[in-house]
């Protein structure tokens, strides 16, 4: 205690630096590499994606001989092999809306926003560093899913696609470069309901409610209202060129609608981080 | 300096802060004195920038503080020290706090220094007590080496050690020619530390002025006379121009005249005195005066508004522990 003296003393000639959106940027994956939840949450989603890929790919294996000509001949090995992937995508969701919901839930966000008050810049952080991980951690679940897929299905003789196929390299690309939508949907639904739960309920509820009760809406309802959805929007962009379904949107009207839906939520999120009180 | 310009904030219809206008200078410890509910915590977040004002506005030094480029530079402040993400260490809550505010990583080692966090450091915040949570508060507060300190009741729950710490910590801070702005509930808290005061209630503004002032003006200062003669003193004081009540015990309370004046009164009559003792105001009582009409949830009697500043070196109420 003796020297805090001295080390209290303001020199007046001391530079007040630039502060940018870098210094954001870094104080807020220090803020994510600091939390064990992150790595726990990393680690289930690759296990997850990688491993129910594995397993399915050994309960359609060993019955694959008892397929009928026409089921076999419809086997398509990339969708196949990222089984797994939708429970990854999950965890990355509850990752991002974590991120977010984390400052509320301890009231750290009022600690957050003292010292970086301009809200602008501190959401395009968060945005930028949900979308890096996100990306980095869907790129590596979708190599290994389809590296470990291919491996399987190529042990029971069933049909596989070459990793360097441009078919398989497409695939890889595009759902990493999509992958952010539903984590930062999330995330900005957690700036406006400053929870958890909430935001993820909502989410998986968009993510999954398409694909699950979409094919029970007449085909009118499928090409003109749950093809706008992000989830199919996103789908069509990543899958469309493997998968076909009458949700589907040609790629650049898709890229459009994703991109529609990132300013709303995105814009939702500024205005009432600028606005409500914190 | 801190200016605060017709400042107002509305809930509805409760008028939490309502037309606050004072300035806060540099080189002395500002106290901000108000009941509980009185608008005070408020009023700092708006300072911060945390909340919007209904109406009028903070700046500080000319810019409001969202406006400010390097706002750790300029303000530290600890308004709920409790506001921290439990699964990580201090060191890291200092670190994610100084990149933010561009502040160098050495200095994280000096504020850790000084508030006495360096060998827990490394600690996971989640077993910090409330002192050590005051303290890291404060590290954060001081990382950018701000001109100004808001403390928000920063001695809440605190043991007296820790107390006497954040006393003369404020102390230095201001004799360094920092602003340092300190709110609290607890009047005698204040009479220790502040130079200054601002007193509010119920949103209000209800004086602006030096402690020695506000304790002098609000309150007239009395003698207390014990005497076993006290019939055969009292017509005589009344007499000298004395106001005179009787005390529950039978002392007399003298006011108007000084405790010499009483004493060579008594003398010159040979009237015995068992006790002839000044009771200076206290800042306590002054405040209570003061803010009779403001206390909210006021039940309509002065014991009511006692009760709310009894004992105040006690827990404080739930109110306001975050």
């Amino acid at each position: 205690m003796a020297s805090s003296a001295a080390t209290l003393d303001r020199s007046t000639t001391r530079q007040q630096p630039n502060i940018g959106f870098g210094a954001t940027l870094k104080s807020e994956w220090t803020k994510m590499i600091s939390t064990r939840s992150t790595y726990i949450m990393l680690l289930i989603a690759v296990a997850l994606a990688v491993g129910l890929t594995a397993l399915i790919g050994l309960a359609v294996g060993s019955t694959y001989d008892d397929w009928n000509a026409s089921d076999q001949a419809s086997f398509e090995p990339i969708s196949f092999s990222l089984a797994g992937m939708a429970f990854g995508s999950i965890l990355l969701i509850v990752l991002g809306v974590n991120l977010v919901a984390s400052e509320y839930s301890s009231g750290m966000i009022r600690t957050t926003l003292a010292v970086t008050p301009q809200r602008g810049r501190l959401l395009a952080a968060k945005v930028v560093l949900i979308s890096v991980v996100t990306m980095v951690a869907t790129l590596v679940i979708t190599i290994l899913s389809l590296a470990v897929g291919m491996a399987i299905l190529g042990a029971y003789d069933m049909p596989t696609v070459s990793l360097s196929d441009s078919d398989v390299l497409r695939t890889i690309v595009l759902l990493t470069l999509t992958s952010p939508l539903f984590p930062l949907i999330g995330a900005t639904f957690a700036f406006l309901f400053r929870s958890i739960a909430t935001p993820i309920t909502l989410v998986l509820a968009v993510f999954f409610a398409p694909s699950m009760f979409g094919a029970l809406f007449p085909r009118w309802w499928q090409e003109n209202v749950l093809s706008l959805l992000p989830s199919s929007a996103a789908d069509s962009l990543s899958l469309g060129h493997v998968n076909d379904s009458d949700m589907y949107l040609d790629p650049a009207i898709a890229a459009v609608v994703v991109a529609a839906w990132l300013v709303i939520v995105i814009g939702a999120a500024y205005v009432t981080l600028t606005r409500r009180d914190a | 300096m801190i200016e605060v310009r017709g400042l107002s904030k509305h809930y509805g219809n409760v008028k939490a802060v309502d037309g606050l206008t004072f300035d806060v200078k540099p080189g002395i410890v500002t106290g901000f004195l108000g009941p509980n509910g009185a608008g005070k915590s408020t009023t700092m977040r708006m300072i911060i920038g945390l909340d919007n004002p209904t109406e009028g506005s903070v700046t500080i030094k000319g810019k409001s503080y969202r406006e400010l480029p390097a706002p750790m530079y300029e303000v530290g402040a600890l308004l709920d020290a409790k506001a921290v993400f439990g699964r990580r260490s201090a060191y890291q809550h200092l670190n994610w706090m100084a990149q933010a505010g561009g502040v160098p990583k050495s200095r994280i080692d000096e504020v850790l220094d000084i508030v006495g966090l360096t060998s827990v450091a490394g600690k996971s915040i989640n077993g910090f007590s409330l002192g050590m949570y005051q303290r890291l508060g404060i590290a954060g507060a001081l990382l950018g080496d701000p001109e100004i300190l808001l403390f928000d009741e920063p001695v809440n729950g605190l043991d007296p050690e820790g107390i006497l710490w954040i006393r003369n910590l404020m102390k230095r801070l201001a004799s360094e020619g920092r602003t340092v702005f300190v709110s609290s509930h607890l009047m005698n808290e204040m009479e220790e530390t502040a130079d200054h005061l601002i007193v509010i209630g119920r949103g209000k503004l209800i004086a602006d002025t030096s402690v020695s002032d506000f304790i002098q003006r609000s309150t007239k200062s009395h003698v207390r006379v014990v005497s076993p003669q006290a019939a055969e003193l009292a017509p005589r004081l009344d007499n000298a121009g004395a106001t005179i009540t009787i005390a529950d015990d039978g002392a007399l309370i003298v006011s108007g005249i000084e405790a010499a004046q009483i004493g060579d009164i008594a003398a010159s009559h040979s009237i015995r005195l068992h006790e002839l003792s000044p009771q200076r105001a206290r800042l306590e009582a002054a405040f209570m005066e003061t803010t009779r009409d403001s206390v909210e949830y006021q039940a309509g009697t002065p014991e009511a508004v006692a009760a709310v500043f009894a004992e105040p070196t006690q827990a404080p109420t739930e109110q306001e522990v975050r």
